[in-house]
């Protein structure tokens, strides 16, 4: 799919709000991001700014108030919740700092997942995801349940799972925020390999200045604003500190 | 209800109290010690409403069917009691004559007035009698002429208004006091069934016959039924003219006492009035040479043997103290009464009916015959004996039967808690990590579930009483086909709900102490960082410590006192008073013994789990149920096999771990290897069985507890194969979902996640698998004994209707009688035969074993024997071969008789005794018999006839209360005293369309001789009908398990959606649908459900298969089918699958409303 304007990701004016009742936290206040396909873009800011929030809405794993978001010339969250599951099973892929793997499959099925889920067969699904352990170096581990593998490994599982049904963007919420810094290394030197061969997109949620380096742009937030975009220039200031 | 399996309930609901005031108070301490745990563990319940409800539905419902089966049990037993109570009044004690003599008619004996008024005075000074009465009973054939109404055998009373002061009166139906005084010699009051019956009211006419008269009667009132009125159709007039009617001037039939205080509690003086009673009309020194005859060695030692094996304890308690008073030295009045106790004296002449006492018997017999003048009969206890003895059976009944739903039950508790530790894991693991003890994990859970019992308890008890409202509703609707008058009336007693609360208490806490205990011993690491238990192993205790514990658990009070006191030493007297109260409740010895057994356990439990002593002990139980006699029991035979056969699969395990091999192929190859020798072992026919171990299995006895014991080892034995081989399930399963790309992901997780907690999922399979296996057994063999009964008229030996006349207006000749009817006509019946049916006594002259034993005695008339068409199963050599040569040789020769099959032993030996078959020299399944010759006994006059039996009749037609002894009448008329009449008409009608309307007219055309007809085949699908709708109500009860098992599947999948909401976050991430995570949580539980009821089915049918060979082989039912009731089937097992899905669909669908961001965010 080719994109008018260049950007596999363009939002505007993205305003999120949660309330639990009695307080209401303004999460996003109207961000603008725009994402060029190939590209590895990394969201940085303090604790509380907004990042993983961002991502959510971006993916569409949560909704937005007001603003558009666009992800391959399709706006996201106009979709029907059963669309919107379509598409992120074919043309996304999902690294947690949590790994959130399902303990009781093993690190294949866990892989293959996304695949059964668009509905490729069994023999295929099972091919792509050894290939893609080979990938990540976990080809002898395929059979071990979570449970049985480090952090590190844990993590190559996740990547693999995002990438078996070669998405068109992968989001990554602090990747090796779980991971010591020997292995973060090692996860991020897989993920600008993945990114560098297949040209996947990347977005990644952080707090390492580290990965942040190894990004092609670092989009810096505050108080739920994108306050530099990492292409020139502070584009918005927080007028008030956000609650 | 006043017992509960030997204990009286005031007893059980006192000790039961006790322990849950004890636990209680236990608690109560253990909150003011440490308050903080007591916080922690009761902070959940009002957090998670939805949670806490769950929960206490799911731990109420053993509950509820212990509850359930208490207040159906107190309903029977207070509504036999009511009837009793109600239809007796103020009677108390009623004295018949016990010597047979002159002018005696059939079946009855009289007392003259003359000795009535001698008793009379000297009663009459006693203040514990208020109330004596002389009457004349009678039953009579009644018509209203008006309507045309009969009434076959109306009850005849005459009493003597005078005396009726001290019953207390007869009331009218319409209200008010009924005056006797000023009754006419043509006037009647009846009762209310009466006037029901022959739809007559006050100012209506009755006409009764008597002999080949008739009388005509006013009625001028009608009375409350109850008391003198009685329960069934009763007509009552005075002494005098009830005297005059039966020509039996200056004689009465009983006279009848009432003890002071009102109809209940005149009964307090039952005992000492019966007592004195037998003692006054008995001979002392008759007695006192009875007392010296019986001080026998040979006896005493008989006797004791019988109280021991005497069923009941009543029945043991009145042979003890005979026991005790021929041993005294002096004979003392507690004897005579006991030796003047009809029951009694036959039970002693029983035990003198051997070879060995045979000249202490021949003078026992004479000296009892002149004992007692009059025999007292306790009436009114007798009843309240029966209501009790109905009510403790009914009860032991379903709680035995639901043995399985309440075990699903606890297990249900223990899930529940074992999930809910789960959830609270790593807070556990936190506090453990910051200096909390395992007991204090154990408090903070026996806190919220303390907290769940008392709740639960309560709403459980409630609900199980509504539970048995339902169920006695049900069996009204069931008794009401066959009896009219007998309704259960819905009460429940004080001590039944109290001990029904305080077991479903003492249930679920002791269920929840186990599982906190259990939970306690969590890895901290693991807990903490939520890692699987397995992950990180822990190092069990060695075996010093093991016994050392075992040793503390026999000390186990004196160590508590010994700390209470440390504690008062030190000042600290809360802990003081817990640890006195610790040792009280250890005292109990219930929970000390149980304390011990456990530690015992733990002690063994790892070799059990090495697998060879579970061998030991599997093969040892299986030598003992071979070799010793007492234990030669099919339950602890084949449960010996099933531990043995374990006990090796666990064996092989521990080998095979010393190698290499994978521990999953491992496990899967002994697990599986051992399970399935436990199935095939099970599933093998008796018959296969007999034929590989011969005389072992031949002797072994079976009985319910095969049920459990099959249930649990082959439910047991499934269920362990499937869980380490579902995995195949699984490829089966995508294999056949492969076309569906959709359901295949939903699949995956769907059983992985069951698969991955085995023990969970086993213990959900588990409960299912059990209660429908039993459902399964009962319904089959329901259907299967239905079949049994064949059509009607093979199964009444070719008979339509029965006709039954009243003894007192016997018919002479019923052909010709029928000559001279117009509506109903000879041409009208194929055949037509009559009998009376008597009580007798019979042994067999040749047996070993010399006892008489009780047997009915069918007197037939020469019609009877010809066209009876009663297939014969044995016929003795030198009679022919078949029903007519047999009934023609009767015919010709009246010491010629023929028994029913059901008076044989299945197989020779020990299990015909054990059944207490009559007859033991020929058994029902042989191929041929030789003529058995017999003496018969009337009871009373002890006459005794010589005959022979020359065949026994197919079980096919024992229906009812099987057809006992059938001779020709000839024989008895010879050897009475007083010429019998015959009772009951067989007729075979030509038109078998036309049955009702002939069987009504010949009721009407024998009006005068009390004329009562019934349609056999109608009567037998009544009986059919009942016999089904109680099965059915029972398995509707047992059904109520199945909820337990619903509710596990409502718990796990509730507990799932909190446990894996990140997980459902990731799915929903990685483009699950909604849909899709609700299929899935619905697939999982289907899963457990449709294995469950399939494990339960096939088992079932399995078992219920063999039962059904065994019962159609051994007891020779050739005419007995296998049949499954499928729709019934299909009806059960869908609409627990129905209900799985439902308690499965509100947490699926909360789980598809999981917002995938949300569920990321937290961990």
């Amino acid at each position: 799919m080719t994109e008018e304007n260049g950007y596999i990701v363009d939002a505007t004016g993205v305003h999120k709000t949660y309330s639990t009742g009695k307080v209401t936290v303004p999460a996003l206040r109207g961000i603008d991001l725009r994402v060029k396909r190939g590209e590895m873009v990394a969201i940085m800011g303090p604790s509380g700014c907004g990042k993983t929030t961002t991502l959510n809405c971006l993916s569409g794993l949560d909704d937005i108030d007001s603003g558009t978001v666009m992800v391959e010339n399709q706006v996201i969250h106009d979709l029907p919740d059963d669309e919107r599951s379509d598409y992120r099973a074919r043309r996304m892929g999902f690294v947690f700092q949590l790994y959130n793997l399902l303990p009781v499959l093993s690190a294949v099925e866990n892989v293959e997942m996304p695949l059964l889920v668009s509905g490729i067969s069994s023999k295929e699904a099972r091919r792509r995801s050894l290939e893609l352990l080979e990938q990540v170096g976990l080809a002898d581990r395929a059979d071990h349940i979570p449970g049985e593998l480090s952090g590190g490994q844990r993590q190559r599982v996740t990547i693999a799972r995002a990438l078996v049904n070669r998405p068109a963007i992968v989001w990554a919420d602090e990747p090796t925020g779980d991971l010591d810094s020997e292995t973060a290394h090692e996860v991020m030197d897989l993920m600008i390999q993945l990114n560098k061969d297949s040209g996947e997109t990347f977005v990644i949620v952080t707090h390492s200045r580290e990965v942040g380096e190894i990004a092609d742009r670092i989009v810096t937030m505050r108080d739920g604003l994108v306050t530099d975009d990492g292409l020139g220039g502070i584009i918005q200031e927080p007028v008030t500190a956000a609650t | 209800m006043e017992k509960l399996f030997g204990i009286p309930l005031p007893t059980l609901m006192f000790v039961l109290s006790g322990i849950f005031i004890a636990t209680m108070l236990v608690v109560i301490g253990m909150a003011l010690r440490n308050p903080v745990m007591l916080k922690l563990g009761i902070r959940p319940i009002s957090r998670r409403p939805g949670m806490t409800a769950l929960i206490i539905i799911g731990v109420m419902l053993s509950t509820i069917i212990i509850s359930a089966a208490f207040g159906t049990a107190d309903t029977l037993s207070y509504s036999i009691r009511d009837i009793g109570i109600n239809g007796l009044g103020t009677i108390d004690e009623i004295v018949i004559s016990a010597r047979a003599q002159e002018g005696d008619r059939f079946g009855q004996s009289f007392i003259t007035m003359k000795r009535y008024e001698q008793i009379r005075a000297d009663l009459v000074g006693d203040n514990r009698i208020d109330g004596i009465m002389p009457q004349f009973t009678q039953n009579v054939p009644a018509v209203n002429p008006a309507e045309d109404l009969s009434e076959g055998q109306l009850n005849l009373l005459g009493i003597d208004p005078s005396q009726l002061v001290g019953f207390g009166g007869m009331k009218l139906a319409s209200g008010g006091n009924a005056d006797l005084r000023n009754l006419g010699p043509n006037e009647t009051f009846i009762n209310e069934d009466a006037s029901e019956e022959l739809d007559l009211q006050s100012g209506g006419e009755l006409e009764i016959y008597v002999e080949d008269s008739a009388e005509r009667f006013r009625v001028k009132g009608v009375l409350e039924d109850g008391g003198f009125a009685g329960i069934d159709t009763t007509m009552i007039v005075t002494l005098d003219r009830a005297q005059q009617i039966f020509g039996r001037t200056g004689q009465i039939t009983s006279i009848v006492i009432s003890n002071r205080g009102d109809q209940l509690t005149g009964n307090e003086f039952s005992e000492e009035v019966t007592k004195d009673l037998r003692v006054k009309f008995t001979d002392r020194e008759t007695a006192s040479r009875l007392k010296d005859l019986l001080n026998d060695e040979v006896f005493l030692t008989a006797l004791e043997l019988e109280r021991d094996t005497a069923v009941g304890d009543d029945k043991k308690e009145e042979l003890t103290k005979l026991l005790a008073g021929i041993r005294a030295p002096e004979l003392t009045d507690d004897l005579v009464a006991s030796l003047a106790d009809v029951e009694i004296s036959e039970d002693v002449q029983n035990i003198l009916d051997s070879d060995e006492m045979r000249d202490l018997q021949r003078e026992a017999t004479t000296l009892f015959s002149e004992l007692a003048e009059m025999y007292v009969l306790d009436i009114k206890n007798d009843i309240l004996r029966g209501a009790e003895q109905a009510g403790t059976a009914i009860s032991v009944f379903f709680l035995t039967f639901s043995t399985f739903s309440i075990a699903s039950g606890i297990l249900l508790i223990f899930l529940i808690f074992v999930l809910l530790a789960g959830a609270r894991k790593s807070e556990m693991g936190m506090a453990r990590a910051v200096g909390a003890k395992r007991r204090n994990l154990i408090e903070m859970f026996v806190f919220e579930g303390t907290a769940y019992a008392l709740v639960s308890a309560a709403i459980g008890v409630l609900l199980g009483l509504a539970v048995s409202a339902l169920m006695v509703g049900t069996l009204n609707s069931i008794f009401s086909s066959f009896e009219d008058d007998f309704t259960l009336q819905l009460h429940f007693t004080l001590p039944t709900i109290a001990v029904s609360y305080c077991l479903g208490m003492i249930i679920t806490f002791a269920t929840v102490g186990l599982s906190a205990y259990r939970v306690s011993y969590l890895n901290i690491v693991a807990a903490v960082r939520n890692l699987p238990e397995n992950l990180v192993p822990t190092t069990p205790p060695g075996l010093l410590s093991r016994l050392l514990d075992v040793v503390k658990g026999i000390f186990r009070p004196a160590l508590f006192l010994w700390r209470a006191l440390r504690f008062l030493m030190r000042r600290d007297y809360v802990p003081a008073v817990l640890h006195v109260v610790f040792a009280l409740v250890w005292l109990t010895i219930v929970v000390w013994v149980a304390d011990i057994l456990i530690q015992l356990f733990k002690l063994v439990w790892p070799y059990l789990l090495q697998g060879w002593l579970l061998f030991v002990i599997g093969a040892g139980l299986t030598i003992a149920s071979a070799v010793v006699s007492p234990l030669q029991l099919a339950s602890l035979f084949g449960g010996g096999v099933s531990l043995a056969l374990a006990g090796m699969g666990l064996s092989a395990r521990a080998y095979l771990m010393k190698g290499d091999m994978p521990p999953d192929l491992r496990d899967r190859i002994v697990f599986t290897a051992a399970g399935i020798a436990i199935l095939v072992f099970w599933a093998l026919p008796s018959g296969v069985l007999e034929t590989l171990l011969g005389n072992i299995v031949e002797d072994l006895r079976g009985d319910i507890d095969i049920m459990f014991v099959s249930g649990i080892a082959m439910v047991g034995a499934a269920v362990w194969t499937v869980m380490y081989n579902a995995d195949l399930i699984l490829q089966g399963l995508h294999f056949i979902t492969g076309r569906l790309r959709q359901v295949r992901p939903v699949l995956v997780t769907a059983i992985a996640y069951p698969l991955s907690s085995k023990f969970r999922t086993g213990l959900t399979l588990a409960m299912f698998a059990l209660v429908i296996f039993t459902l399964t057994v009962m319904s089959v063999l329901t259907d299967t004994f239905g079949t049994q009964f064949v059509e009607a008229r093979v199964a009444t030996g070719g008979w339509d209707i029965e006709g039954e006349v009243n003894f007192t207006t016997p018919i002479d000749d019923i052909r010709s009688d029928i000559d001279g009817i117009d509506t109903v006509d000879i041409s009208d019946f194929e055949a037509i035969g009559g009998y009376t049916q008597i009580p007798m006594q019979v042994r067999e002259i040749e047996a070993d074993d010399q006892e008489w034993n009780r047997v009915s005695y069918l007197a037939a008339d020469d019609g009877y024997l010809e066209a009876s068409e009663y297939e014969f199963k044995l016929v003795a050599d030198g009679y022919g071969s078949n029903t007519e040569d047999v009934f023609e040789a009767m015919r010709n020769d009246s010491s010629l008789v023929v028994i029913g099959g059901s008076l044989l032993s299945d197989t020779q030996g020990e299990q015909g005794q054990q059944i207490s078959r009559v007859f033991n020299e020929v058994g029902y399944d042989d191929e041929s018999m030789s003529p058995i010759e017999i003496e018969l006994r009337e009871p009373n006059t002890r006459e005794v006839l010589n005959l022979t039996i020359i065949g026994v009749i197919d079980r096919v037609h024992d229906t009812g209360f099987g057809l006992g002894m059938i001779g020709s009448k000839s024989a008895i008329d010879e050897a009475a005293p007083f010429p019998i009449p015959i009772t009951t008409y067989r007729f075979r009608v030509t038109d078998l369309e036309e049955s009702k309307d002939t069987a009504r007219n010949i009721e009407r055309a024998f009006l005068e001789n009390g004329m009562q007809t019934v349609v056999l085949e109608e009567l037998i699908d009544e009986q059919l009908a009942a016999l089904r709708g109680f099965f059915r109500l029972f398995t509707g009860f047992m059904a109520l398990g199945l909820f337990v098992g619903i509710a596990a599947l409502g718990v796990v999948s509730t507990r799932a959606v909190v446990e894996r909401r990140q997980q459902i976050g990731m799915l929903r991430a990685v483009g699950y649908r909604r849909g899709m995570i609700q299929l899935s949580f619905l697939i999982e539980s289907s899963f457990v459900a449709v294995l469950g009821i399939v494990i339960g089915t096939v088992l079932g049918l399995v078992l219920s298969y063999n039962a059904f060979l065994d019962i159609r082989d051994e007891q020779g039912l050739d005419t007995i089918r296998y049949a499954i009731p499928w729709i019934q089937m299909v009806v059960i097992l869908g609409v627990t699958y129905f209900f799985s899905l439902l308690a499965t669909y509100i947490p699926a669908r909360q789980a598809s409303k999981v917002y995938p961001a949300e569920a990321l965010r937290y961990e």
